[in-house]
């Protein structure tokens, strides 16, 4: 596969040398920005990658850096580097997602590791993006007929029911059926549902189906 | 002493002079009276003489006048009678000019020698008018008579019976009359006589063109003639003095007479004589007196003068002993507190004489150079070159050498260590000055004193005080850079990752079957690059820490601040703080390159601290290094707080005093100090934009490449 590129950025110059050759020695691509502002504005990546941000810099802050990156939709995850300790901030960042928080001088192995998590949690993310984008082109190409329809296949619900709920005739349903089946490349119900839940397509029903598994309705109540 | 003597004398000559002068002149007066009433009694006897002799004369002629009235002949002035009348003209012609008959109606009836007369009518005349008035004696006023001469008439009347027959009478010629009487009178060289009538009128006087007039007229501008003039006038005998300075129109100087007067007395009427001599007279006489008096009244002089001289000398002596003896006491007294203040106070006299090369110490001295009470140092001339501590000998006679030339006045300052015999090290201050004699090129020194001071204590407190500045000052260093510690820490982070990362991935890269030895070649040199950059930092982390003293070398302004601010630069990046530093050039200044560190350490964490509450994009320091003033360096750092406050303003340099919650407070105390230990200043103003600036300043030095630098 073509080559992961590692983005580092951090304001002391022999601190990224050091990292980008360490990167290299990996076999990796590496490029390095002195500040938060020279890494947002390189054009957009589409490979896979990842970035390691020196916590301390002047202007933005790394956290800081990170923030702006989800806000701009930037999928790259992001490694964290400290010459500081700097505890409090690290519970923040991992909660907001980042891969690792890790103490200068850091060790090639353990950085190297990280950044191998990254890059797989990275591609891995890219194939689910690329898998949802496909579903998403599938969903596109049916009618609103056959989107209504999937909906309450998914939820579970008998041609007939769906006919009586949508008014129009069983064999019509059935139609349907067939049609969108083959447009989302599915054989069976239970893919389609997967790939309603991978784009996050809701299932449409009345509830009162026993085989509708786990998925009562919330009863109104006590 | 000489001026004061000099006034005595003079004083004295005065009073001396004085007394002379005044016994002189009362001597004198007195003879000058004597000779004036000598004079006037001389005088007086000339007066009566002649008065008596004009009384007498007419007397005399009034009785036989008397007698020729009494006969018949002439009573009936017959021919017999006529005939009579020119046998006594011709018995009398000396004395007599005419002999007349009148009758009652003032007729002459006969006269002789002027027989024509015979008819004239005299009754307008005014003795015959009185004549014919009173029927007695008259004799009239001089007048000039029908001859032309002055001629006085005497008339006695002529009684037939009891009838009035007339008057039988003589014309005295006035001339012959004064001639006999007056004109003899000569006192001395200048004394006359001179008359004057009942009326008023001048009958007789020496001076020309005076006879006939009104003697009024005459003396009427000098008081002292109208009161003498007065007294004849009332008949009066008696003596004065009068002044005149003029004769009619010709003045002629003042002239004083002496004169006296008395009358003449002649029947119904009289005349008053005065005799009058001039000042001359009197003094003729009193000269050789006066000469004799003068020589006298020199020789009392001169002898007063003598003695009054003799006696203030005497005086004088008297009373400088007196104050000599009081001076010396004086002196004594002093010499003595001197004594005691000098042991009080423990210094010891010095005294050099250059001429015979002699030293001379005080018995305090001896205390101060550590020999014993009983040592004999007052003429000892090696006690200070033996004493001198080897290390300080050539400066302290360097010193000397320079204070004895007489440029400088003389003045010797030195402060120098000795050994005492006990081998003790103390440390001597020797103050004092050389007189010189002589002038110009000629000028040498002849004598030095001084005194000599054992300020070893003060020495050692000197010390003391310099120790605890310096170790102060370590303290506050060692705790500024204390403060920045974990910031430091971070510093030395920087190249202790870079250099891991690199040395692991150089591993890698040889692992690979062709590594690029380039590559690797690169890796090593930033390895050691960065390896340098922590020892950099380390070295100035030590540098800051050190315990040393303070030293003096060549620093490069511009170089400290930077390493201040990389040492800082972790630090600063953690409070968000953005630094901007301008130096204008590359000044260098002479001092402790760790001091002023410290200084410029404290001021830009002193502003970072000032910036607690300040939102993070706005805190900001700014460093200037400006030469505002030829001679010295100015380094200002601003910060953008809150800056200070009117109550801060006071109490910022002084030690133990902060605004800030940790910490001494002595941080700007010793800023100060080791500001001015520079030879600078430091001070603070608020910026009218915000924030504070502080300002040192540290005298540069022409910036010489060669010279060793920091």
């Amino acid at each position: 596969m073509a080559s992961a590129t590692i983005f580092i950025v951090d304001d002391d110059a022999s601190v990224r040398k050091g990292l980008a050759r360490l990167m290299r020695s990996a076999g990796w691509n590496a490029e390095s920005f002195p500040s938060a502002n020279e890494f947002l504005t390189r054009p957009a990546f589409t490979g896979t990658g990842c970035a390691v941000l020196d916590v301390r810099m002047p202007g933005i802050t790394g956290p800081e850096l990170y923030e702006q990156m989800i806000r701009h939709n930037v999928s790259l995850p992001v490694i964290f580097l400290t010459g500081h300790g700097d505890v409090p901030t690290s519970v923040q960042e991992m909660k907001l997602g980042a891969v690792d928080f890790l103490e200068k001088p850091v060790d090639d192995e353990v950085l190297l590791k990280s950044v191998r998590l990254a890059l797989e949690r990275h591609s891995a993310g890219r194939a689910r993006e690329q898998e949802r984008a496909a579903i998403r082109d599938r969903v596109r190409q049916l009618t609103r007929r056959e989107r209504e329809v999937m909906q309450y296949v998914i939820a579970g619900c008998l041609n007939k029911q769906i006919a009586d709920q949508l008014g129009i005739a069983e064999r019509t349903i059935k139609v349907h059926r067939g049609r969108l089946m083959h447009k989302m490349q599915v054989a069976s119900v239970a893919e389609l549902v997967r790939l309603c839940e991978i784009v996050e397509i809701p299932p449409t029903g009345h509830g009162n189906r026993a085989d509708m598994a786990g998925k009562r309705p919330a009863a109104p109540g006590p | 002493m000489n001026t004061r003597y000099k006034r005595i004398l003079i004083a004295l000559a005065l009073l001396v002079a004085g007394a002379c002068a005044f016994l002189f002149d009362v001597i004198y007066s007195e003879a000058k009276s004597a000779a004036v009433e000598k004079l006037n009694e001389e005088q007086m006897i000339h007066a009566k003489q002649a008065a008596q002799g004009i009384q007498d004369f007419f007397t005399t002629w009034t009785q036989r006048l008397s007698v020729l009235s009494k006969t018949d002949e002439i009573i009936d002035n017959s021919a017999s009678g006529n005939r009579l009348i020119r046998f006594f003209y011709e018995a009398n012609q000396a004395q007599i000019t005419s002999i007349t008959r009148v009758d009652e109606r003032g007729v002459i009836i006969y006269n002789f020698p002027a027989t024509n007369l015979v008819g004239t009518d005299l009754s307008a005349q005014k003795h015959v008018r009185e004549l014919l008035r009173d029927r007695k004696t008259v004799i009239s006023d001089v007048f000039r008579a029908a001859e032309g001469d002055d001629a006085v008439a005497l008339h006695v009347p002529v009684f037939k019976g009891t009838e009035f027959k007339g008057s039988i009478g003589v014309l005295i010629d006035f001339n012959r009359l004064a001639k006999r009487y007056l004109d003899v009178i000569k006192v001395g060289k200048t004394g006359y006589a001179w008359v004057i009538s009942r009326e008023g009128r001048i009958l007789y006087t020496p001076v020309p063109g005076l006879t006939g007039r009104s003697v009024f007229e005459v003396i009427k501008d000098f008081p002292s003639l109208v009161v003498m003039v007065n007294g004849m006038l009332q008949g009066r005998e008696g003596s004065a003095q009068y002044t005149y300075d003029r004769i009619g129109d010709r003045n002629i100087g003042q002239i004083r007479k002496y004169a006296v007067y008395m009358p003449i007395s002649l029947g119904n009427t009289f005349w008053s004589v005065a005799v009058a001599s001039g000042e001359s007279d009197v003094f003729s006489g009193l000269t050789s007196f006066r000469n004799r008096l003068s020589l006298v009244v020199t020789a009392l002089f001169i002898s007063g003068m003598v003695f009054s001289t003799l006696v203030a000398k005497a005086w004088l002596i008297v009373t400088e002993e007196e104050k000599r003896k009081q001076a010396e006491q004086q002196l004594q007294e002093s010499a003595e507190r001197l004594r005691q203040s000098a042991k009080a106070a423990e210094f010891g006299a010095y005294h050099y004489d250059f001429t015979a090369s002699r030293a001379f110490f005080s018995l305090e001295s001896l205390a101060i150079f550590g020999l014993p009470a009983d040592a004999t140092i007052e003429l000892d001339s090696d006690l200070v070159p033996r004493a001198l501590h080897p290390e300080d000998k050539p400066r302290f006679w360097a010193h000397l050498q320079s204070a004895n030339r007489p440029a400088v006045a003389g003045l010797a300052d030195v402060e120098c260590r000795i050994v005492h015999p006990d081998g003790q090290v103390r440390w001597l201050r020797a103050r004092g000055r050389t007189m010189f004699t002589g002038d110009g090129q000629d000028k040498r020194p002849l004598q030095a004193s001084g005194i000599i001071q054992d300020i070893t204590r003060r020495k050692q407190e000197e010390e003391e005080l310099h120790q605890l500045r310096g170790a102060s000052w370590h303290a506050d260093r060692v705790a500024r850079t204390g403060a920045i510690t974990a910031s430091l820490a971070h510093e030395l982070n920087q190249p202790l990752a870079a250099i891991l990362s690199n040395a692991q991935a150089a591993a890698r890269f040889l692992e690979s079957p062709n590594p690029n030895l380039d590559e690797i070649r690169e890796i090593l040199r930033d390895i050691v690059l960065d390896d340098k950059r922590a020892g950099v930092v380390i070295s100035g982390l030590r540098s800051m820490l050190r315990r040393q003293e303070t030293r003096r070398e060549k620093i490069r302004l511009p170089n400290v601040i930077r390493e201040t601010l990389d040492l800082l630069h972790s630090e600063l990046l953690g409070r968000h703080v953005a630094v901007r530093s301008w130096c204008e050039s590359d000044y260098v200044v002479v001092g402790d390159k760790a001091q002023i560190q410290q200084v410029l350490l404290n001021l830009i964490l002193n502003a970072v601290e000032a910036m607690d509450n300040v939102p993070a994009d706005q805190r900001r320091v700014e460093l200037a290094l400006t030469l505002p003033q030829a001679h010295e360096a100015q380094v200002s750092v601003r910060d953008f707080g809150p800056g200070i406050t009117e109550e801060q303003k006071p109490k910022l340099f002084k030690a133990f005093w902060t605004s800030k919650t940790k910490g001494m407070g002595i941080g700007l105390s010793i800023c100060r100090s080791i500001v001015e230990s520079h030879g600078g200043r430091i001070w603070f103003a608020n910026h009218r934009e915000g924030g504070a600036i502080f300002y040192f300043t540290v005298p540069v030095v022409k910036d010489t490449p060669k010279a060793t630098e920091t």
